[in-house]
């Protein structure tokens, strides 16, 4: 039997709307977020050492964390900031 | 006549009759406004579930600073302390009358939290009072949607219905922001707004804070020979201070003799712009209601002193959670334009006052 190009091209639109909504519900699946993580930054206040840890309750800038062990001046909480760690990337804590 | 003719007939003829019924009857309004609704049920389903969630995370908290009876606390607080606008239409004195209103009401919350929490650090009494805030936003937000829905819904207003669909995802990003920001408030973690008092701090070393405005501290240093007075809002508890009640204050005492006024804060930045990029303009860096803006734009007008702004740019959700490492770089960026302003623009020997404006949480 030979088909009505009317219905051949009904017949179309049919698939590529289909096709469409198929697509559109596949790719708008989100990836998970990674939570990121948040990272205390200390530093000496004769600038000569700097360290990056996790942050701690109770870290705060400006908050006196001890003693710098290259030159035994005070070490203060310089900042505070939230970072996303990839697995296998970066570090989460460094030393300069 | 083949079967395919026949077919192809009655799908014309139904094409036509389904044109006509979509383009002289009101049922395809009426479908979209059923599809909007359900899109918008879905939504609103979700901002209630964020309400609930950040209701029981602030009354865990209240719990465990030892307030007895939380929900109560929480829900007194919630739809109370409304601020009533002053009359626009005589306009003389109305910065006079908000500030008036905005001090009444901030001691009011703080007579009303001090009350239940008794004698507690000032840090977790601002960070209660913060905490409750964002509660109380995220409930007028959910308040706000429900009642533009319900209205469309009864009047079958199907462009109220279709617009507030359209803006459901931007409201529903900017909730989720909020809650999110609780989990900023309760660690007591630096926020992208405290980029101003951040800088601040890069210049403040190891000078003592004096009280200048309530919980405004004044920090007198000395920079490359020129005397700096910095002003910051008291931390590291979640507050802002009062910066232009302090300016006024600090500019007043020195007689005017202030070579320039340089003002840190964070601005939302454009969707084509990054965040942490950092600017730097003329004028007042503040984004309050007016009051403390156009105090500082006053005393500076009143001694023709120089307003310097600096800001860095970030989205609003951003501004409310912990400070990224982008926002902190941007942070580093404004401190180096700070001291290039002083450097260029202000003499050896000369007085330049810089504000830190926002929130100081995790900020001391």
């Amino acid at each position: 039997m030979q088909l009505d190009p009317l219905i051949l091209g009904l017949l179309a639109v049919f698939v590529v709307l289909m096709i469409y909504t198929l697509l559109s519900f596949f790719t708008t699946r989100k990836q998970p977020a990674i939570p990121p993580k948040i990272l205390t930054k200390i530093a000496c206040i004769s600038g000569n050492y700097s360290e990056v840890r996790e942050f701690r309750e109770g870290d705060y800038v400006g908050k006196e964390v001890g003693k710098c062990p290259k030159c035994g001046a005070p070490l203060l909480i310089v900042a505070v900031y939230s970072e996303i760690v990839r697995q296998g990337g970066k570090e989460a804590s460094a030393r300069s | 006549m083949d079967g395919s003719s026949d077919w192809a007939s009655t799908l014309l003829v139904l094409l036509i009759l389904t044109s006509l019924f979509l383009n002289f009857t009101d049922i395809p309004q009426k479908m979209q406004l059923w599809r909007w609704a359900s899109f918008i049920r879905k939504r609103l389903y979700q901002l209630s579930e964020i309400e609930n969630e950040s209701r029981r995370r602030a009354i865990a908290y209240l719990s465990k600073l030892g307030v007895s009876n939380p929900r109560e606390f929480m829900e007194n607080f919630l739809d109370n302390f409304f601020v009533i606008e002053p009359v626009s239409k005589e306009p003389t004195d109305i910065i006079r009358r908000l500030k008036h209103l905005l001090r009444v009401r901030n001691a009011a919350v703080k007579a009303y939290v001090s009350e239940r929490l008794g004698n507690i650090e000032l840090w977790k009494r601002n960070n209660t009072e913060v905490l409750l805030e964002i509660v109380s936003v995220i409930r007028l937000i959910n308040k706000i949607v429900r009642h533009y829905f319900q209205l469309g819904l009864k009047y079958s207003n199907w462009v109220l219905v279709m617009q507030l669909a359209l803006e459901m995802p931007q409201i529903l990003r900017l909730v989720r922001s909020y809650n999110d920001a609780i989990d900023a408030f309760l660690k007591g973690t630096p926020v992208g707004d405290g980029v101003g008092p951040l800088v601040a701090r890069h210049f403040i070393g190891n000078a003592k804070p004096e009280e200048v405005a309530e919980e405004t501290d004044l920090y007198i240093t000395e920079f490359e020979g020129r005397k700096l007075y910095v002003i910051k809002a008291r931390g590291p508890g979640a507050t802002v201070g009062w910066p232009g009640e302090a300016v006024e204050k600090v500019v007043e005492r020195l007689g005017g003799k202030v070579a320039r006024i340089i003002t840190v804060d964070a601005a939302l930045r454009l969707e084509s712009e990054e965040t942490g990029e950092v600017a730097y303009g003329v004028g007042a860096a503040i984004g309050d209601p007016g009051p403390e803006k156009i105090a500082i734009e006053r005393t500076a007008t009143k001694y023709s002193i120089p307003l310097e702004a600096v800001v860095v740019k970030m989205s609003d959700a951003e501004a409310l959670n912990t400070m990224t490492k982008k926002i902190y770089e941007g942070v580093q960026r404004a401190v180096e334009i700070v001291k290039k302003i002083i450097r260029e623009k202000v003499r050896e020997g000369e007085s330049v006052i810089l504000v830190g404006i926002g929130n100081t949480v995790g900020i001391l």
